[in-house]
């Protein structure tokens, strides 16, 4: 079997009214490539944007690389090797401003420059946090954050 | 046939006078370097617009200095997008005109309104690019143009600072490379647009925002004459007169429609929108 080159790109705007998010998925369909929706927020207000995170997968790195030439003006450009950010839960089982819980999990998370693999469990609905004594990422159930734990905000720093 | 006009404020309309205008280079399809606009019959089109707008349109006219080597300063539509005492800066995309930008940055903060600037490498080209339509029952929002002069980044930096919705439209002919030469929001609530400067992604954008009573679509011959160009003061619009039909459309449609002689703007790729900026 062939492996899938893969990229991971994110948008963000009034994506839906604007049908910005279809015209970029319908580019990837049009090169017989596929994606995977990693993760969408759509804003709850008419002026609110909509963010999303989708992993691109392609047979070809050509094709990948045109995929991505087409849908750059649209405003789709791969996620930077940032690291991840993180703040301090508010109080136990409560997520700080930008945390989100996990519907699909990255492959990995990077810290300080590297890239810490994550194990791929079956459970939904977990948090990322960090442990920063053992220098090591946890996942957790929300129910499970303790105050002050650090916690995954943003998509930033994740290698889908 | 009463109109309904949706803005009660007092129009004042920023003008530039085309003391420097010429076609020193060309950044669109209209402009050449060997078609050379005549300076003096550019300047009487200019007189003519701005005498319309005031005396017949009923607007005020501001007018902000001309400055030498910065031919494309006349079309003031391109400084800056303007709401509510805010005005976001155009970041143009080519080196000719950037020279433009600390020009409007003076001019709005010198009289009074907040000013933002976007990012350097975020282009952004003012109300050429950014138009509200509202109408008496729907909410503000903003028809977007962006790829051949302004970046789709700038659209959620705009919308950011004024809190308004900006929908996003690709414009995909080179001859209609700002949305305000293919979409024109009227204050009475219609929509004059080109079909065929869009994609069917934002025909269908702009159709599922505007009722269908509301939008007039124009034809490729009119568009080409910069039919949607036009300037939209209450009930009055004042556009090129070679835009025929649609200035029967409107006249039809119980406007009062004041026809212009701008042909040497048009040899730069600006008509009477272009050559405006809605301030207040």
């Amino acid at each position: 079997m062939t492996p899938l080159m893969t990229t991971t790109v994110r948008l963000s705007g009034h994506l839906i009214d604007s049908l910005t998010l279809t015209k970029v998925i319908d580019i990837i369909l049009a090169h017989d490539a596929d994606y995977r929706l990693n993760h969408i927020e759509i804003g709850s207000r008419k002026k609110d944007f909509t963010d999303v995170v989708l992993t691109i997968q392609s047979a070809d790195d050509r094709q990948l690389q045109k995929i991505l030439e087409e849908i750059a003006p649209h405003g789709a450009h791969p996620l930077a090797e940032e690291n991840a950010n993180w703040l301090p839960a508010p109080a136990d089982a409560c997520l700080p401003a930008g945390g989100f819980i996990f519907k699909h999990l990255p492959t990995a998370v990077r810290i300080a420059g590297q890239s810490i693999p994550l194990l791929q469990q079956e459970e939904d609905g977990l948090v990322l946090v960090l442990d920063e004594a053992a220098k090591a990422v946890r996942l957790k159930y929300r129910s499970e954050v303790q105050a002050g734990e650090p916690v995954l905000v943003g998509h930033q720093g994740l290698v889908w | 046939m009463t109109r309904n006009v949706t803005s009660t404020q007092q129009p004042t309309i920023l003008m530039c006078p085309p003391d420097y205008f010429t076609v020193s280079y060309a950044i669109n399809p209209w402009m050449s370097v060997d078609r050379p606009c005549d300076v003096g019959l550019a300047k009487q089109q200019w007189l003519t617009l701005r005498d319309t707008l005031r005396e017949k349109a009923g607007a005020d006219i501001l007018e902000m200095p001309a400055v030498p080597d910065l031919p494309d300063l006349v079309f003031t539509a391109n400084a800056a997008f303007v709401y509510q005492r805010l005005a976001v800066i155009a970041r143009y995309k080519y080196p000719e005109r950037q020279g433009e930008e600390p020009y409007a940055e003076a001019w709005f903060r010198e009289n009074g309104y907040a000013v933002h600037t976007l990012p350097r490498h975020t282009p952004f080209e003012g109300a050429g690019d950014a138009l509200i339509w509202k109408d008496e029952t729907h909410e503000p929002r903003v028809f977007a143009g962006y790829r051949t002069r302004t970046d789709i980044a700038a659209h959620s930096l705009l919308s950011s600072q004024v809190g308004l919705p900006v929908l996003s439209l690709e414009l995909v002919d080179p001859r209609f490379y700002h949305v305000d030469v293919c979409l024109c929001p009227l204050e009475t609530g219609d929509l004059i647009y080109y079909p065929g400067a869009f994609d069917e992604y934002g025909r269908t954008v702009i159709e599922a925002n505007v009722p269908a009573h509301r939008l007039i679509p124009v034809s490729a011959e009119d568009a080409a004459m910069f039919a949607c160009n036009a300037v939209s003061v209450g009930d009055a619009v004042v556009l090129n007169q070679a835009a025929t039909g649609l200035i029967e459309l409107l006249k039809a449609r119980g406007l009062r429609v004041f026809p212009v002689d701008l042909s040497e703007f048009i040899k730069a790729g600006g008509s009477a929108k272009c050559l405006t900026l809605r301030v207040a």
